[in-house]
């Protein structure tokens, strides 16, 4: 029964399901990353007591 | 005579089953108070579309097509995807970025905690879906019902009504699956871990640039994701420009509760029984939650992860608050910490990471249209 189920599996949209997950927690890390990095920018060009 | 009985003669089993459905997902709403606002709506449209030869939807009776007003919604507000992105607008309006600008180390929950996401798109090509409808269903993690929408719109119409039923069900449980997740990855010690919290402040220049900016760089990387960002930074700006008052307030009020109303009604519109009443429906509801666990585990195991370095530990529960559900997860948080210790408020870092977790959930959303397309 187990046979069956693996070999039910779909070997290659599995193997692209794991890349779409590599892919994209880098992706979603780099973007906040760089969000995260430009608000550190945006804080030191315009600090709150020139509000 | 035979006319004042055609519809009742003509019911099935299964339509018989979703008008039970349709009831009780309003007594959810109304008795239970989950997600009313769109369980309510979603609930009477799977009414609507599940009465024998309706007339909301399209049909051919005795050779005279009747127009249905749900088909005319559906084609023109969910398949063009302007319901979810008009929300977006509200969304966006809604949201004060300040906690997360004055905490913007938060940002990082914000990413860890979409990895359920991730986890249920593989999980799901294993249970059989296909790639696209994996993604749809995984979405279903990124707390975040317009976002779910919006992909499964892309990816998988015919599942929008189960994953549309999932998403919002979901969010109005994590009061009960977030402690759940987190007590299992956790220990006491941990979850009474107090952060001091150091107010700082932000100016009006940094509010104004940073929706513009977080749309830039978004829209650069994946510009599959501009209208989901772009929409929901667009709300922003109108809410932090200072001169738009009346359109923001529109925007936070009118704008979302007309949307609002007209989306749950169509959504309702997959949910006939031929449709909804499958097995898939129960798997796509089990993949849900296990995309809700594993996103809160991701943020929790993150955070754990990040103390191994940091000399100021972080309270590991905080990093829970990284998925998008704003702000019933910070709540569940600050309410689990005082339970540990009811000195412990760590209210501000749990709302920063839950917003960032907005921004994360969209661009999760953004990320897997990119990667998929």
């Amino acid at each position: 029964m187990l046979d069956n189920f693996f070999n039910s599996i779909d070997l290659d949209i599995f193997l692209k399901s794991l890349d779409v997950m590599l892919w994209g927690m880098v992706g979603i890390f780099i973007v906040l990353i760089i969000i995260y990095l430009s608000i550190k920018a945006l804080m030191k060009l315009f600090p709150a007591d020139e509000a | 005579m035979s006319v004042l009985i055609n519809g009742i003669m003509a019911i099935t089993l299964k339509q018989l089953a979703m008008l039970f459905i349709g009831c009780g997902l309003i007594y959810l709403a109304i008795k239970k108070d989950f997600e009313p606002a769109l369980l309510l709506p979603m609930g009477f449209g799977a009414i609507l579309v599940n009465i024998p030869m309706s007339g909301a939807l399209n049909q051919v009776i005795n050779g005279t097509h009747i127009e249905g007003i749900l088909n005319f919604l559906f084609e023109s507000g969910i398949a063009t995807e302007l319901f979810p992105l008009l929300i977006f607008i509200g969304i966006g309006a809604m949201i004060d970025f300040g906690p997360l600008l004055e905490n913007p180390f938060m940002l990082l929950f914000g990413a860890a905690a979409q990895f359920g996401i991730f986890f249920t798109i593989s999980l799901a090509t294993i249970a059989g879906f296909s790639l696209k409808n994996a993604a749809a269903i995984g979405i279903i993690g990124a707390a975040d019902g317009p976002t779910s929408i919006f992909v499964a719109t892309q990816f998988a119409k015919d599942l929008l009504g189960p994953i549309s039923v999932a998403a919002y069900s979901y969010m109005a449980l994590v009061p009960i699956i977030q402690p759940f997740a987190i007590k299992l990855v956790t220990t006491k010690k941990e979850r009474q871990i107090r952060m001091t919290y150091k107010p700082g402040k932000v100016s009006k220049k940094t509010k104004i640039i940073f929706p513009i900016l977080v749309t830039l760089i978004a829209g650069l990387i994946a510009p599959v994701s501009v209208p989901l960002i772009g929409f929901l930074m667009f709300g922003n700006l109108l809410r932090e420009c200072g001169v738009l008052e009346r359109l923001s307030n529109t925007a936070q009020n009118e704008l979302v509760n007309i949307i609002t109303i007209l989306l749950g009604l169509t959504i309702a519109f997959t949910m006939t029984g031929e449709k909804f009443l499958t097995w898939q429906t129960l798997l796509i509801m089990g993949m849900g939650l296990i995309a809700f666990i594993f996103d809160t585990i991701g943020g929790v195991l993150f955070a754990k992860f990040l103390n191994i370095f940091l000399k100021e530990k972080i309270n590991p529960m905080v990093g829970a608050a990284g998925i998008s559900a704003f702000p019933m997860s910070a709540r569940v948080i600050q309410k689990m910490a005082q339970k540990e210790d009811n000195q412990n408020f760590i209210l501000m870092y749990a709302i920063s990471a839950n917003v960032a977790g907005q921004i994360g959930s969209v661009i999760a959303g953004g990320l897997v249209l990119a990667l998929i397309h």
